[in-house]
């Protein structure tokens, strides 16, 4: 054979390969589109997604019993645009979103903030072989995205004001406290779970409680030092409560003095008059005497967290059965 | 068999595959959106002029006389009083700022307050009841402990021509929580044709603060109901709520700056606070028939905010908001207010948008609205062929 046609031969074979590759192989697995009707669907992939979320208030945004009790079964319908809302994309970020019809147990789900109106998915990356179809889109992570919801109640407007919102080493925005990566590795995605005033470790992370004697009487502080809104943020429903007590000088064992209101954090509903909003903004701190003669002595100051704002009996409030310690703090002479 | 139908409809609805995303509300309305409630708006102005015209001080000729007609009507009785409030009322919106002062002014004489809001009532202009509104509304953003005053406000209002006070009325029913003004508000709408303010005169009936209130509401019930022409109150309520099928209430026949108020209404569905919106959501719902029209019309708005809320009032008005079916049989195309619209249609008992309805449980359609349209299909009552159900 001649080297001449060897190497035709051999060119010959190698065009035929190449044509049989080019026809039968598939240069990468593209998987069939996915459209989404259930938050469920997202789990056969995103399982640990799933899980933290359902683990989530978001994910309880439409069963919660308390949610229940407060919008009466929801028959206050007001309630629903927020507690089952149409996806974000759909009315725009910024806007308000609207009341969906279906699906309503699943709350604020995958779909609410995930799926777009084309019915590809709203992700960190761009993968069109994937059956979801995700797109990067960096309005996610935006306070804008939570404000529809959120802002309602003059949350992202608190954390303009503060001093997270500055561009800087200093920024922090909503998912750098409510939804942090995980493990603290940005490589492993963020945290589902969305803490929030729920989590009582945030809470405490939020805010420092000191006292110190001036003038010869006790002076307590409170800073708001964590939260890039206000202490406690939302209306009617969450309030931090300032409770003192004289620590008995009497035998071991003695039953501790019953706990004295001090101050309450909290901004009125709006059906509820004349009570001031007593929120503690950003970085801001207040200062409460503890006035009369049993504040003399040492004193034990707490500070106390209710989800629900209402006292059991008004006028005797328990805190320490009716709502969460955030910080204690015994003030001696 | 209710659930098991509900069930049914809803497993129905649940099926079809994934033919379609969960986001299809962005797509294309097969009709024309267009600016429905600013022009309306607009040419109701335009027809009724400018209404806030800067006031001018008051003279201290003026207060004077103001200040001494009122003492006489405060202290005189039979024609001497009648003279003297028909000479306050003579003024006209010259002595409104005056008036309203006083109704204001805790350190004035209670008896001269009243008389005050007496004469705003028989001035019975836009700028009188306005004052009078105010009054009323205070309530809402502070505290007030004269609630003694806002029932005053209330009743007079009631015997003004001022229908466009109504809605403003209805919105002070969901803050308001003295009871004795809640009964004047419910009879002051009474006369102006709505009887929105029944459900709450019911409730003060059966769990008011002192017997003499509960006594008072279960008396204004049934005189409302006598006046009327109905057996008893719940005779009463029950036409109210179907939209007077027998025609025995009051026409219905809002006056142009009632409209304008209920135009400014329907605008406010489409803020972004949901404070104003929850507010016309109170209000509208509970609004007479001409109101369903103008919410059926806004079905068209460009808004969709507007569309979507305008449907959900109609399904909080129910039967009332018939008027208002063929809007929402074609407001059932629009992605963004469809679902919502085949609750109203639900809620209106319009068994005439049955086919239209059972339309929209076709897998091409989007899942909230074939779910709504099932529960809608419920809520009506299926045809007694089920087979429609299950295609």
């Amino acid at each position: 054979v001649s080297p001449l046609r060897a190497v035709a031969g051999l060119l010959v074979l190698g065009a035929a390969a190449w044509l049989l590759y080019a026809i039968f192989a598939t240069p990468e697995a593209i998987a069939e589109a996915r459209t989404f009707t259930s938050s469920r669907q997202c789990q056969e992939c995103h399982a640990q997604v799933f899980a933290e979320w359902e683990e989530s208030w978001h994910a309880q945004a439409w069963t919660d019993p308390e949610v229940r009790a407060l919008s009466n079964d929801f028959a206050n319908t007001d309630c629903i645009d927020c507690h089952a809302p149409r996806p974000v994309f759909e009315t725009g970020i910024g806007q308000r979103v609207l009341p969906r019809a279906a699906r309503r147990e699943e709350g604020v789900d995958c779909i609410a903030c995930h799926v777009l109106p084309d019915g590809r998915i709203a992700g960190t990356i761009e993968d069109p072989s994937a059956a979801c179809r995700p797109t990067e889109r960096r309005e996610l992570v935006a306070p804008e995205f939570c404000a529809p919801c959120h802002d309602q109640h003059g949350t992202v407007q608190q954390w303009r004001a503060s001093r997270f919102a500055e561009p800087g080493p200093g920024f922090k925005d909503c998912v750098a406290c409510h939804m942090p990566p995980r493990d603290g590795d940005p490589r492993k995605g963020s945290d589902h779970r969305m803490h929030g005033g729920h989590d009582l470790e945030l809470v405490r992370s939020a805010v420092e409680l000191r006292g110190a004697r001036e003038g010869g009487r006790w002076v307590v502080e409170v800073e708001n030092v964590g939260a890039g809104h206000n202490f406690p943020t939302d209306e009617r429903s969450r309030a931090a409560d300032l409770f003192w007590r004289p620590i008995a000088g009497g035998a071991e064992g003695a039953a501790p003095a019953a706990w004295r209101h001090l101050y309450r954090f909290r901004s009125p509903y709006r059906y509820e008059v004349g009570i001031e909003d007593t929120e503690l903004p950003a970085g801001e701190t207040v200062r409460v005497p503890i006035d009369g003669e049993e504040a003399a002595g040492a004193v034990e100051v707490a500070l106390f967290y209710k989800l629900s704002p209402y006292w059991k009996d008004p006028e005797h409030p328990d805190p320490e059965r009716e709502a969460a310690l955030v910080h204690r703090l015994r003030l001696e002479p | 068999v209710r659930v098991a139908r509900l069930t049914l409809a809803l497993a129905v609805a649940g099926c079809g595959g994934e033919a379609e995303h969960a986001a299809p509300a962005t797509g294309a309305i097969p009709y024309e959106v267009r600016p429905v409630v600013a022009p309306a708006i607009a040419e109701l102005e335009r027809e009724l002029g400018r209404e806030d015209l800067a006031e001018a001080p008051a003279s201290a000729e003026l207060r004077e006389r103001v200040d001494g007609l009122l003492e006489t009507v405060s202290e005189s009785r039979d024609r001497l009083r009648l003279a003297a409030l028909e000479e306050l009322a003579g003024l006209g919106d010259a002595a409104v700022p005056l008036l309203a002062v006083k109704l204001s002014d805790v350190a004035a004489d209670a008896a001269l307050r009243r008389v005050a809001a007496e004469v705003l009532g028989a001035i019975d202009t836009p700028a009188s009841a306005r004052a009078l509104l105010t009054r009323l509304e205070r309530a809402r953003t502070d505290v007030d402990p004269e609630a003694w005053m806002r029932a005053t406000c209330a009743w007079q209002l009631g015997l003004t021509t001022q229908d466009w006070a109504v809605p403003r009325m209805i919105l002070c029913l969901k803050y308001e929580t003295d009871h004795e003004t809640a009964l004047w508000l419910a009879e002051s709408l009474a006369r102006f044709g709505n009887f929105a303010g029944l459900e709450g005169a019911a409730v003060v009936e059966t769990s008011g603060a002192t017997p003499e209130v509960r006594a008072r509401a279960a008396e204004l019930r049934a005189r409302l109901a006598r006046e009327h022409g109905f057996a008893g109150p719940a005779e009463l309520a029950r036409a109210w709520a179907e939209g007077d099928p027998e025609a025995k209430l009051p026409p219905d026949e809002p006056s142009p700056r009632h409209r304008l108020e209920l135009w400014r209404t329907i605008a406010s569905l489409s803020e972004w606070q949901l404070r104003g919106v929850d507010d016309a959501r109170f209000v509208l719902p509970r609004e007479r028939e001409s109101a369903a029209r103008m919410l059926g019309e806004s079905l068209r708005d460009e808004n969709r905010y507007v569309r979507v809320h305008a449907a959900q009032c109609l399904e909080r008005m129910g039967p009332r908001g018939r008027p208002a079916i063929p809007a929402l049989i074609e407001a059932l195309d629009d992605p963004a207010s469809g679902p919502t619209a085949a609750a109203a249609l639900a809620a209106l008992g319009a068994r005439e948008a049955i086919p239209t309805l059972s339309a929209c449980l076709a897998p091409s359609r989007s899942l909230d609205l074939r779910v709504a349209a099932a529960r809608a299909l419920s809520d009506l009552g299926l045809p007694t062929d089920t087979d429609l159900l299950e295609r």
